[in-house]
């Protein structure tokens, strides 16, 4: 044991002293701003105020409220850049064929029970991370990515071919893709669509009523959906997840999967 | 305020021993346990995203840091070699 060893040791000894002070001490303790610039204090002001009907977005969440309705058009062009790179993956991998029963095994049994069993609490918890994004803390994004944990669980531990099983298979998780994002677009432009049809102005992303009296769906039953958020991060969900999940099934790859990967290049080019 | 010292140094400490955790990142030989200190990186940056109140990011950031990014370079250790030469 090296000197390396005991300072790595003490100092993680101490990383878990900090949380744990954290914790105990300070509770949900997290450094409170004292004063807010006038942009935060507008945002903090009209993310959930219902007395202000033009400049509201009905999210309780105000870093939800910002990314999707404020700055929507931001993070369209973001998912956007995910969706590319997925597209981007594809290409270099084309004339890939999915092949089953290469008899992977994945890890001991132990292993592969204990992971069945979190597997379901993992994916439910990042769905309702991304439904509850007007809400709490989280969004679509978010969900995506913890429920992306549970694919990347099943691919190290139970193998791909437990993947297939499920019936999750790569065109599939495309087809998704193209779903989500196809929905975002179809949200960002449906109130535009509407307008012009019964003819009022109204503007892309448009999430609450402006000077028209066009919205999207503010509550459902007692609870605040904040409009178009609440669609957008379903959309958001689908798109990290099935774009992800194609990702790390893409670097599973295996080499008999990739067989006919030299005659398409040389076809197309 | 007398209480609201804590998480300031908390910030101070996680901070520095992210840089020092780095270090060792680039200077271990072997790639599992520098993958591992990697992740211990990210535990420690989570606690900072949560101090400064970004608690969107911290929910993006556990299953990215701890979850995703391991277990790609997992699969890429697997794919090469294991001992930096």
């Amino acid at each position: 044991m090296n000197r390396k060893d005991i300072a790595l040791g003490l100092s993680l000894a101490f990383m878990v002293l900090a949380i744990s002070i954290v914790i105990s001490i300070e509770g949900i303790g997290p450094i409170i701003p004292i004063d807010i610039r006038g942009l935060g204090a507008s945002y903090l002001w009209n993310s959930y105020n219902p007395w202000n009907t033009t400049l509201t977005s009905f999210s309780l969440n105000a870093v939800t409220a910002i990314i999707w309705d404020y700055r929507g058009l931001d993070t369209f062009y973001e998912t956007a850049v995910l969706f590319a790179s997925i597209v981007a993956i594809l290409m270099v991998l084309r004339g890939y064929i999915e092949v089953k029963g290469l008899g992977a095994k994945g890890l001991s049994d132990i292993t592969k029970t204990a992971t069945k069993i979190i597997l379901p609490l993992i994916v439910t918890y990042g769905f309702a991370t991304a439904i509850h994004g007007q809400l709490t803390p989280g969004g679509g994004f978010q969900g995506g990515a913890i429920a992306v944990v549970a694919s990347s669980l099943i691919i190290a531990v139970l193998s791909i071919e437990y993947l297939y099983g499920l019936g999750i298979s790569s065109s599939k998780l495309m087809l998704l893709r193209v779903f989500g994002f196809l929905g975002i677009i179809a949200t960002s432009i449906s109130l535009a669509i509407i307008g012009m049809l019964i003819g009022v102005n109204t503007y892309i992303f448009q999430n609450m009523a402006k000077e028209n009296s066009l919205s999207m769906p503010i509550n459902f039953l007692d609870t605040t959906l904040a409009g178009s958020i609440f669609i957008f991060n379903l959309f958001e969900f689908i798109i990290v997840f099935s774009g992800l999940t194609f990702a790390l099934m893409m670097l599973t790859i295996r080499e008999k999967e990739l067989r006919n990967i030299d005659t398409f290049v040389e076809e197309y080019e | 305020m007398t209480s609201s010292i804590i998480p300031y140094l908390v910030i101070v400490y996680t901070s520095i021993l992210s840089v020092f955790i780095s270090y060792l990142v680039v200077k271990e030989r072997d790639l599992l346990i520098a993958t591992l200190l990697m992740l211990a990186q990210g535990v420690s940056y989570t606690l900072i995203y949560y101090l400064l109140m970004a608690p969107d990011l911290v929910i993006t950031y556990i299953p990215v840091s701890v979850g995703v990014v391991p277990l790609l370079l997992f699969l890429l250790i697997k794919r090469t070699e294991r001992f930096e030469k």
